[in-house]
């Protein structure tokens, strides 16, 4: 950063200082795992699996999930994974190998920087990204998108 | 590494905020190859993609010797860390029980069985020894692939031209980009792209024509998504393609028009820059110049001939042609002309024609006029299809009719320039260029090739007109290798399979569409015995000279025992050439995130971004600040190329166009991504998109099993109703490997007599229902090995 620039340091941090509190105080136990979550990463098997092993295999994640989940289909339809073509398998899996909810390490394949240098709340040694981006929408929080995120 | 400076201040605002709220941050060590806590992975590796011609830099994450993850790289100006579905997956092909590690010899009744090395080497050059002597050198040829390494195609180039003495030797980027070639070099004087995958955040307007880049090049689409999502105002997208695609999800504008009218709907284009005043008369003055073509021969003519000779392309006129309503192509024309940058990306759907030359053509001409190139944002950038069929074939002489560093076969001078590096008499080079791909397999049908040699590609799913290329391989007086890492359609049929290494299982350098090459370093070993192609053709060429007792086979390969000692063969190659790339050592390549973009003169040359364009392009030495140096006077040629219909236009009894299109789970055959279980779901096999007014018309609903059937053959799927295709146009996958499902069988083998390649986009088919819905099932080629 060049030196004129400086003065702007202490803008910029008041502004993301606002930014963290007042994200914080709508969203409480946003930094925490929700119960549902935990249930979720238990029990990963796609319904209907292996049992109707031919017919699920006949089939496109979306031919199924346009009517069963349409709120997630269409999130993340219109969000920017689904404009890029990011698919369901990508992050979930196969049936084979099934996560309703995908390890980090999944989204480290495109977004290393992110995951390298994700800021960890005292006491936490991990988080998962949708927990700032929630799942499917993919929406960034930054105040002002020509800088750079201040939490990665 | 270090810390950057930016880093650092941002980390320390973000902490100082958080100590102001009462929460400590953990912060990591920025930018580790290996972060602490990252348990999964022993060590990131370098290199690039897999796929296709974007060039997207990873790493790949290896535990315990096994591939176990990928990343992309952050810092590459390719993919800026992003990797699209295929990309992110590829890990999981390394290990996989198919993969091929045994040498394997076709047995009698067909089954194959496992030789040794020496064994496999011996038959092979026996084979090839005995074609030559008996049959003569031209019975013999390589067709090889734009996945293979540079060196590899560099190396077995070699041995073809200055060993054997026959310039048979093609490669797979025939079928896609050739007609690309063919308009960069007729249009500039020089082949591939000027500008760079950074003018896409400068451009605010893209014409893609012919490109459904969303799932062929889900990369760069990512970077022209972005673009315009992040000013949705002030960047316009024009999506040119008779079939709605992903990608005119972004698209302000989306042109229709009948498969192979694309010359009608150009020219028209430029009837309206000419006519409106909106061409730029000083870029036109002083860089370019107009030709046509009189009794057989280029000629030139003046810019009002030019504008006459587009009175034949009003948009009313190419409406009634194209179908493309006039307004569309008029609001296209002004978007074009007067952004403040155009870009246009095309693929396969210009180059796949029978005049993909001319297309080519045309939308350099629209560049030309407006003088939208050179300029930041401005640039006629063809994108590729596969990872090293610019860098590997265009470049390193990997097609029948061109030597290493952009020569030609039929050059004196350039076969001299040759002759001298390799040390080798002139004499001993063929003058003239070999068998092109569609003539090639059609000399193996008709029993004038004995020997092939077919390396890291599946001619017997991917070439046009199935049946009699098929017949060719299952002649019994020749000989067939195949080197591959997985049992394909083109493995079954050959009468030798040699297990080759994956890349990340050797060193080497792949070329992307942007002129970047890009060293993809070793991580991990093959399986088995596959081996290092390099290895293969090196010990084939010396005991090919031992069978035919000649030294110059040994001479010519025996220093050159790993791909770097190829490598710096092929920079000498290229030194002083336009693709010059003598500053682009390993060591500069395996520092570099991203590789460099030729020319790269020197060792301290940063590579250029930009050709043409003075004080960036190091070759662009005159006065102008613009100069198109491969014509003498620095100007480029805008054509006026007469208009050309498809060469097989549906009738009454073959009432549709069938276009062949990709789709983002697969590449190619699928021999590599449909054996990765996450990419199978998304598309287990193909089926062909109908309209919905055709399949109302038709009786036709969504599963019904169709029987698509041209005049060469016919294929049975499933229908698929989608507003994709326009009324009287099927579009078909061609990834499935299934025998009823390969569209190969079906499409067309005419060529562009300039280019030569197929095409493939456009015949004629009828389509009927067979039976309602049918369970399909997805098909993985297999070998039967004893």
């Amino acid at each position: 950063m060049p030196k004129k620039l400086l003065w702007m340091l202490p803008v910029f941090i008041g502004l993301v200082g606002l930014l963290i509190f007042s994200y914080s105080s709508q969203n409480v136990g946003l930094l925490t795992a929700t119960p549902k979550a935990k249930v979720l990463i238990q029990a990963d098997q796609h319904p209907g699996w292996p049992e109707n092993k031919a017919e699920l295999e006949s089939k496109t994640c979306r031919d199924c999930h346009m009517e069963t989940t349409p709120d997630v289909y269409k999130k993340w339809a219109s969000g920017r994974h689904g404009i890029a073509n990011v698919r369901c398998t990508v992050c979930h899996g196969s049936f084979e190998d099934f996560k309703s909810v995908p390890s980090v390490e999944t989204c480290r394949s495109c977004h290393a920087k992110e995951y390298d240098q994700m800021m960890l709340p005292e006491g936490k040694t991990k988080m998962t990204c949708w927990q700032c981006h929630p799942a499917h929408y993919e929406s960034v929080h930054r105040i002002d998108k020509t800088k750079p995120s201040p939490f990665h | 590494m270090t810390m950057k400076r930016r880093d650092f201040v941002k980390t320390t605002a973000a902490a100082a905020v958080a100590s102001a709220l009462g929460v400590s941050l953990k912060i990591p060590s920025l930018g580790a190859e290996v972060p602490p806590g990252e348990k999964d992975v022993d060590k990131w590796v370098k290199g690039t993609c897999r796929f296709c011609g974007v060039g997207c830099r990873m790493y790949l994450g290896v535990k315990n010797g096994k591939p176990v993850a990928v990343k992309g790289v952050e810092n590459s100006k390719t993919n800026y860390g992003f990797l699209c579905m295929k990309g992110f997956l590829q890990y999981k092909i390394y290990n996989h029980p198919d993969r091929l590690k045994y040498p394997l010899l076709r047995q009698k009744n067909g089954d194959f069985k496992r030789i040794s090395w020496d064994k496999a080497m011996d038959i092979m050059a026996t084979k090839f020894a005995h074609a030559i002597k008996k049959y003569g050198k031209n019975s013999v040829a390589y067709y090889g692939s734009g996945q293979a390494l540079t060196e590899e195609t560099y190396l077995i180039q070699k041995v073809f031209r200055a060993g054997i003495g026959n310039s048979n030797v093609e490669g797979n980027p025939r079928l896609c980009m050739a007609s690309a070639v063919g308009g960069y070099i007729t249009t500039f004087g020089k082949d591939e792209p000027s500008g760079s995958y950074s003018d896409i955040e400068k451009a605010t307007c893209f014409f893609l024509i012919g490109t459904n880049q969303a799932e062929a090049h889900p990369v760069v689409f990512r970077r022209v998504m972005n673009r315009k999502l992040s000013n949705p105002d002030g960047v316009k997208v024009i999506v040119a393609d008779p079939r709605v695609t992903p990608t005119s999800r972004i698209a302000d504008l989306h042109m229709k028009f009948l498969p192979g009218t694309d010359l009608a709907v150009m020219h028209a284009m430029a009837n309206v820059i000419v006519n409106e005043g909106l061409y730029n008369k000083n870029f036109v003055d002083k860089f370019v110049d107009f030709k046509t073509v009189k009794n057989g021969k280029p000629a030139s003519m003046t810019f009002e001939e030019y504008k006459k000779f587009l009175d034949d392309f009003t948009p009313e006129k190419a409406e009634k042609i194209s179908k493309c309503p006039a307004d569309q192509i008029r609001q296209a024309a002004r978007w074009f002309a007067k952004s403040s940058a155009t870009m246009s990306m095309w693929t396969m759907g210009l180059n796949q024609r029978i005049r993909g030359v001319w297309s080519n053509n045309l939308v350099h001409n629209l560049h030309l006029l407006t003088g939208q190139i050179g300029k930041p944002g401005a640039d006629s950038f063809s994108l590729t299809g596969q990872p090293n069929a610019c860098g590997g074939v265009r470049e390193a002489g990997g097609l029948c009719h061109i030597l290493p560093g952009h020569r030609l076969v039929a050059k004196k001078a350039h076969r001299e320039q040759i002759a001298k590096i390799w040390k080798i008499p002139e004499a001993r080079l063929p003058k003239k260029p070999g068998y092109h791909t569609v003539a090639m397999f059609k000399a193996l049908t008709d029993g004038k090739i004995k020997a092939m040699l077919i390396h890291t590609t599946n001619p017997a799913q991917s070439l046009p007109n199935l049946t009699p290329v098929i017949k060719g391989f299952k002649r019994k007086d020749n000989f067939i290798v195949v080197t591959d890492i997985f049992p394909t359609r083109t493995t079954q049929l050959a009468d030798l399979v040699l297990p080759s290494a994956f890349l990340f299982e050797k060193p080497g350098v792949y070329g992307c569409t942007e002129h970047r090459s890009q060293l993809t370093q070793k991580a991990v070993n093959p399986p088995g015995e596959a081996r290092e192609e390099i290895h293969i053709f090196r010990e084939f060429s010396i005991r090919l000279g031992k069978k035919l007792k000649d030294p110059v086979f040994t001479h010519i390969v025996k220093d050159l025992k790993t791909s770097e000692d190829v490598w710096n063969e092929y920079r000498k190659c290229t030194k002083g050439q336009d693709v010059d790339l003598w500053g682009a050592t390993y060591d500069r390549l395996k520092k570099s995130p991203d590789g460099l973009q030729w020319p790269v003169p020197t060792v301290t040359s940063p590579g250029t971004p930009k050709r043409y364009v003075k004080g960036i392009d190091p070759l662009a030495k005159g006065k102008e600040w613009i100069q198109f140096y491969g014509h003498p006077d620095g100007r480029a040629f805008i054509w006026a190329r007469p208009y050309k219909g498809p060469a097989e236009p549906p009738d009454a009894e073959y009432p549709f166009y069938l276009t062949t299109v990709r789709v983002i789970e697969q590449w190619h055959t699928m021999t590599m991504t449909g054996r990765v279980p996450e990419l199978l779901r998304g598309f287990p096999y193909a089926y062909v998109e109908i309209n919905p007014k055709d399949a109302k018309r038709m009786g036709i609903k969504h599963g019904d099993m169709i029987e698509i059937k041209s005049r060469r053959g016919k294929v049975e799927l499933p229908a698929k109703i989608v507003d994709g295709p326009e009324e009287g146009l099927i579009s078909v996958p061609w990834h499935d490997q299934n025998f009823s499902r390969m569209i190969n069988f079906v499409t067309i083998e005419a060529v562009d007599p300039g280019s030569k390649e197929p095409e493939y986009k456009i015949c004629a088919v009828k389509i009927r229902k067979i039976s309602g819905p049918k369970r399909l099932k997805s098909t993985t080629v297999e070998m039967k090995i004893v």
